[in-house]
C-alpha cells in the first residue's frame, strides 16, 4: 500500500508528505458473569496520508496541510483523486510556515513486553484467568467484563527522510462488580496495561469487589460542607491531566494555557504549603505521530515549568525543540503513607460516576458513588452528593502518598490529598 | 433536495461478499455481513490555526462478518477482501469461534439463531448541498468569517473556534434472507468563544447538527451573540451554593437529562446483564404525567443525525415511546439482547464502526413538548436557576443516580432573571425524583445531534437529544 501511495505522490509532484501506516490485530472477549457471551477479532490495515504545501498569502510565508486515509481496497485512481483534492485543499489552509522534522531510516522497534512470546489468543487466556481469579466471594461478584488484547504495528515516513516503525502490544478492558445485598449496587472499572499485568488485574478486581460490598451498605450522602478529600488510583491520576494539557504547545500557542518555561506554575511561589510538583513526560511509544524519537523529559521541577511538549509545528511557532506529544506523565510521590492519610479526618472518595478535570478553567468535580467519611472517630461508607473544586486553589497544599501506581497513562502517587474542597451532600 | 448516492465500491464488492456469505453458511447455521463505506471531512478555523482533512475515525471501508456456531455468536472485522483472500477470512473466522476453548473460559452463553425475515431494501436520506459542491475553499472562507465575528464580540476574547464536519456513509447488510442498503449523510458544526481572566480561561460552546449537508452553515451565524455573552458572563460567575432549587432547564440540558440520566438506563443489553433498575419499573410511574419520551432513528420520527433506515444488525429502525404520560413503557434493544429477553428488537443495535461490537445504543432521544411559555415558566419561580450550556454527563443505569455538569446557572429571583451567574454546576440526585418533579414544559422541543455518545468510556456513536424547556426541582452543587 505504501508503494502505491508513494507512486501517486511522485506522479503528482507532491514533495512534502507524512505517511502513518498502521495494522491493528485484536482478540476480544465479552463476558456476562463467567459466560463467554461474544468472541471477536479484528485485522485492519490503513494508512493516513498528510500532504503539505508551501505558499505565500498577503506576503506571508504559509504552510498548509490536508489529510486523507488509504485502505487496502483503495485503487491508484482513488488515491490519486484523494491526493489531488488534499493538495488543492492544503492551499486554502493558510497557517504560518514551519519546518517538517528530518530523520533517517531506523530499524523497527518492538516495545518490550512479555506479550511478544505468545499469540494474542494465549495472552487473552492468561488475562481471563487473572480477571476471574479473585471472583470467588460470596456477596460481590463480577457481573460482566470485556477484554481486548491488541497488537499495533506502525510505520511512520515523511518526505524529509524519517522512516521509523514500532510494534506495540496492549491489553485493556473493563469490568463491572455487583453486590445485591442489602442494596443492589455495582462498580465500573477499566484497565489498560502494556504487559501481562496479571497481579495488577487480580488486585483491582479484589479491591473493586470489596468496594462494591461497602457501597451496598452505604446509606447517606455526606453532609454539605468543606472537606479534606483523598483521591486515589485513576482519579488521582486525572488531576495531573491538568498539567499535561497546560504544558502542550498547541494550547500555549492558542493562548488556552499561559505556561512559560521557567515560570512557577503551582500558584504563587510563597503560597505553597504542600508538596512541590515534580513531573516528567513519559514515552509510551518509541516515536511520536510524526516520527520524532520520544524519551523521558522533565515537565515541572519543584513547581517550575521546564519543557513545552509539542509537535514539530507548534514547537517551530514557539521556538522550542519538537518533542512530540506525550500521553503519559510521571509524578514524584510524597512522603505520607496511604494508610496514615486515610486515618485523618476527611473524605476518601473511591468511586465517582464520572470524575472530570477541566484543563481550561481548572475546575474538577463529580458525583460520589462511594466514599469513606472519617469524622475523627469512626469511618462510615457514604454515597451520593458531589465535589466541586478548583485546581488553582487545591495545588497550593497538595499532599501525595509515598505508595505509587503505574498505568499506561500515569506513574506516580497512588493517592492525592486535596484540602478544603466543597462537597454538596445532604 | 437530493438523495445521498450509493457507494460504487460496495456495489462492486457485493458479489464477492455474497460468495463469502455462502461459503460461511456452508460451515455455520447462520451468518451475516455488514459492509461499510464511510467518507468524512472535518474543517476547523480558529484565531490561531486552520485545519482540514478526512477524519480517520469517521472514514473507512470495511466489513464485519457475524457467525452463529449453534451455541453463540462470533465476529471478525477486516478491511481487505478479494477472491484470493476469502479463504483467509474464513480461517480468521474459524479462529474467532474457536476462542470458546480459550484458557480461563469456563462456559459459553447459549443463544438461538437470529430471526431473518426476508427484506430487500435500498434507501437514501436527503441533503441540499454537499461539501464537495460547496468546495473546501468556500467552506473555510465561511468558517473564517464566523470565527472573526466571534473574535470581534468582545475585546476579552482570546480565542474563537468554528468547525464543520460531515459523514456520508453507505451500509450493506447481507444475510441468508436479507439484502439491505442505506446511504446517509449528516453534518455537524460548532462554535466556541474563550475569554480569559487572570490564569483562568472561561469558554462557551454551541453545537449545530443536521441530517443533511453543509447547508447547516446557514444556521450558525445567529448564535454568536448568545455564545459570546455566555463566555463573557462567565468571567463574573460565582461558585454555586449547594442545595436543592427550582430550575428551568434549556433544551440542551433537558436533552442531557433524557439521554444521560434516563436513556442509558433503558438500553436493554443492560437488562440482560441485570445492570438496569428500569427493568423492574416497566408499567410504573417514573416521571411526571406531563412527560412522554421517545428514542428512535425512524425517518417517520424526528430527523436528526442519528436517523437511519436499519441498524447494524439489519433491523429496521423504529420510534420507541419509552415513557408515556409518566409511565415507563419499554426499553430499546439490539437483536441479541431482544432474543435473550424474549422481546422484539427496536432497531438500536449499533456499532462505533465495522471494527467494533454492536451494543444497544440510543439514537435520537427526546421529550415531547408541553403547553407552557418559557417566560411563564421563569415567572413562576420565586428563587431558582435557569440551567444552560450542558457540558458533560454520565450514566448510572443500575441506580439511576444523576451525574451531570452544566456551565451556567442564571439566578432567578421573584420570577425574573437577576443577571447573576453561577458556574460550574454539578447536578446530582435520583433520576425518577427529578422527572417526577417536572411541573411545566415549554411548547416547543429542540434537538441537537452534534455529539457522540460513549458506552462507558468507549464505543462512540452519533446521537442526538433534546426536548422542551422543563421546570423541575434539582439538587445543585
Amino acid at each position: 500500500m505504501i508503494d502505491k501511495i508513494l507512486k501517486v505522490l511522485k506522479e503528482q509532484q507532491i514533495s512534502d508528505y507524512l505517511l502513518s501506516d498502521t495494522n491493528k490485530e485484536t482478540v476480544e472477549l465479552f463476558f456476562i458473569k463467567k459466560n463467554l457471551d461474544m468472541r471477536r477479532a479484528e485485522n485492519v490495515h490503513s494508512c493516513s496520508v498528510t500532504v503539505y504545501r508551501d505558499f505565500e498569502k498577503d506576503g506571508v510565508r504559509c504552510k498548509g496541510e490536508s489529510g486523507f486515509v488509504v485502505e487496502p481496497s483503495s485503487t491508484e485512481e482513488e488515491i490519486g483523486a484523494k491526493c489531488q483534492k488534499a493538495w488543492l485543499a492544503a492551499g486554502f489552509v493558510g497557517n504560518p510556515y514551519y519546518e517538517l522534522p528530518e530523520g533517517s531510516k531506523e530499524e523497527c522497534v518492538t516495545v518490550k513486553t512479555d506479550m511478544t512470546q505468545m499469540s494474542l489468543e494465549q495472552a487473552a487466556g492468561v488475562m481471563v484467568k487473572a480477571l476471574f481469579a479473585a471472583d470467588d466471594q460470596e456477596k460481590a461478584f463480577l457481573n460482566s467484563a470485556e477484554l481486548f488484547v491488541e497488537k499495533n504495528s506502525c510505520r511512520i515516513m515523511n518526505s524529509r527522510g524519517v522512516d521509523v516503525g514500532y510494534v506495540k502490544y496492549n491489553v485493556n478492558g473493563e469490568f463491572v462488580a455487583q453486590c445485591r445485598e442489602p442494596q443492589d449496587v455495582e462498580t465500573y472499572q477499566h484497565f489498560s496495561y502494556d504487559y501481562l499485568n496479571t497481579d495488577g488485574l487480580t488486585a483491582m478486581v479484589k479491591e473493586t469487589l470489596k468496594m462494591t460490598q461497602d457501597r451496598a451498605v452505604a446509606q447517606a450522602a455526606p453532609a454539605t460542607g468543606v472537606y479534606d478529600v483523598i483521591l486515589s488510583d485513576e482519579y488521582a491520576a486525572t488531576i495531573f491531566d491538568f498539567y499535561k494539557d497546560r504544558s502542550d504547545g498547541s494550547l500555549i500557542y492558542q493562548h488556552y494555557s499561559d505556561y512559560k518555561t521557567g515560570d512557577f506554575v503551582q500558584g504563587e511561589p510563597g503560597e505553597v504549603t504542600g508538596i512541590l510538583l515534580n513531573l516528567d513526560y513519559m514515552p509510551t511509544v518509541p516515536y511520536s505521530d510524526e516520527g520524532l524519537p520520544m524519551k523521558q523529559l522533565p515537565c515541572i521541577t519543584d513547581g517550575v515549568f521546564q519543557n513545552i511538549q509539542a509537535s514539530a509545528r507548534f514547537a517551530f511557532y514557539l521556538g522550542v525543540p519538537a518533542t512530540g506529544r506525550y500521553r503519559k506523565i510521571a509524578c514524584a510521590p510524597g512522603e505520607d503513607g496511604f494508610e496514615e492519610m486515610k486515618k485523618r479526618p476527611g473524605l476518601y472518595i473511591v468511586n465517582f460516576s464520572d470524575f472530570q478535570m477541566d484543563s481550561m478553567n481548572g475546575h474538577f468535580g463529580g458525583e460520589i458513588r462511594l466514599a469513606y467519611l472519617n469524622d475523627g472517630e469512626k469511618i462510615t461508607p457514604v454515597t451520593g452528593g458531589s465535589i466541586n473544586g478548583s485546581i488553582f486553589d487545591a495545588q497550593k497544599d497538595f499532599a501525595f502518598s509515598r505508595e505509587i501506581q503505574d498505568t499506561s497513562k500515569f506513574s506516580g502517587p497512588k493517592a492525592v490529598l486535596l484540602k478544603n474542597v466543597n462537597v454538596a451532600g445532604c | 433536495m437530493k438523495k445521498v448516492e450509493s457507494s460504487a465500491y460496495l456495489q462492486s464488492v457485493k458479489p464477492l461478499l455474497k460468495e463469502l456469505l455462502n461459503k460461511v453458511l456452508q460451515e455455520y447455521p447462520y451468518a451475516s455481513i455488514l459492509a461499510v463505506d464511510a467518507q468524512s471531512e472535518s474543517y476547523r478555523v480558529t484565531t490561531s490555526v486552520t485545519s482540514m482533512g478526512e477524519d480517520g475515525l469517521l472514514s473507512g471501508r470495511g466489513f464485519v462478518i457475524k457467525a452463529y456456531d449453534g451455541q453463540a455468536y462470533g465476529e471478525y472485522s477486516f478491511n481487505d477482501i478479494s477472491e484470493e483472500k476469502l479463504e483467509d477470512v474464513l480461517e480468521h473466522l474459524r479462529a474467532v469461534t474457536a476462542l470458546k476453548d480459550c484458557e480461563g473460559v469456563e462456559s459459553l452463553s447459549q443463544y438461538k439463531i437470529l430471526a431473518d425475515e426476508p427484506c430487500v431494501f435500498a434507501e437514501s436520506t436527503e441533503y441540499e448541498t454537499s461539501a464537495r459542491e460547496l468546495g473546501d475553499e468556500e467552506i473555510l472562507r465561511r468558517l473564517g468569517e464566523l470565527k472573526d465575528q466571534c473574535k470581534a464580540y468582545d475585546e476579552r476574547v482570546i480565542q474563537s473556534s468554528v468547525s464543520l464536519s460531515y459523514q456520508k456513509y453507505s451500509k450493506l447488510f447481507l444475510s441468508p434472507n436479507r439484502d439491505m442498503e442505506q446511504n446517509v449523510m449528516w453534518t455537524n458544526g460548532s462554535m466556541m468563544v474563550a475569554v480569559q481572566k487572570d490564569r483562568q480561561v472561561k469558554y462557551s460552546f454551541q453545537g449545530f447538527s443536521k441530517l443533511g449537508g453543509v447547508e447547516l452553515l446557514d444556521s450558525m451565524g445567529g448564535a454568536i451573540g448568545r455564545i459570546g455573552k455566555n463566555a463573557v458572563d462567565l468571567l463574573e460567575a460565582q461558585p454555586m451554593i449547594p442545595g436543592e432549587y427550582d430550575c428551568i432547564c434549556t433544551p440542551p440540558v433537558t436533552g442531557m437529562i433524557a439521554h444521560e440520566a434516563f436513556g442509558h438506563g433503558v438500553e436493554m443489553d443492560m437488562f440482560v446483564k441485570d445492570r438496569a433498575l428500569a427493568k423492574s419499573c416497566v408499567g410504573e410511574y417514573v416521571a411526571s404525567p406531563l412527560l412522554t419520551m421517545h428514542d428512535g432513528a425512524s425517518m417517520e420520527s424526528r430527523l436528526e443525525t442519528a436517523s437511519y433506515f436499519f441498524d447494524d444488525e439489519g433491523t429496521l429502525s423504529t420510534d420507541t415511546i419509552i415513557i408515556r404520560d409518566g409511565v415507563l413503557q419499554t426499553g430499546i434493544s439490539d437483536a441479541q439482547s431482544a432474543m435473550s429477553l424474549g422481546t422484539t428488537p427496536t432497531g438500536n443495535g449499533r456499532r462505533e464502526s465495522y471494527k467494533r461490537k454492536a451494543y444497544t445504543r440510543m439514537t435520537n432521544t427526546w421529550f415531547e413538548p408541553g403547553k407552557d411559555k418559557v417566560e411563564d415558566m421563569i415567572a413562576s419561580i420565586d428563587y431558582g436557576f435557569l440551567l444552560d450550556d450542558a457540558s458533560s454527563g454520565m450514566e448510572d443505569p443500575k441506580n439511576w443516580g444523576i451525574q451531570m455538569m452544566v456551565n451556567i446557572a442564571r439566578e432567578i429571583k421573584d420570577g425574573k432573571l437577576t443577571g447573576k451567574i453561577y458556574s460550574p454546576v454539578v447536578l446530582t440526585g435520583y433520576v425518577p425524583d427529578l422527572l417526577k418533579s417536572i411541573t411545566m414544559m415549554s411548547d416547543e422541543a429542540q434537538l441537537c445531534g452534534s455529539g457522540f455518545c460513549g458506552k462507558g468510556y468507549k464505543e462512540w456513536a452519533k446521537v442526538s437529544d433534546g426536548g422542551p424547556y422543563i421546570k423541575a426541582r434539582i439538587r445543585l452543587g
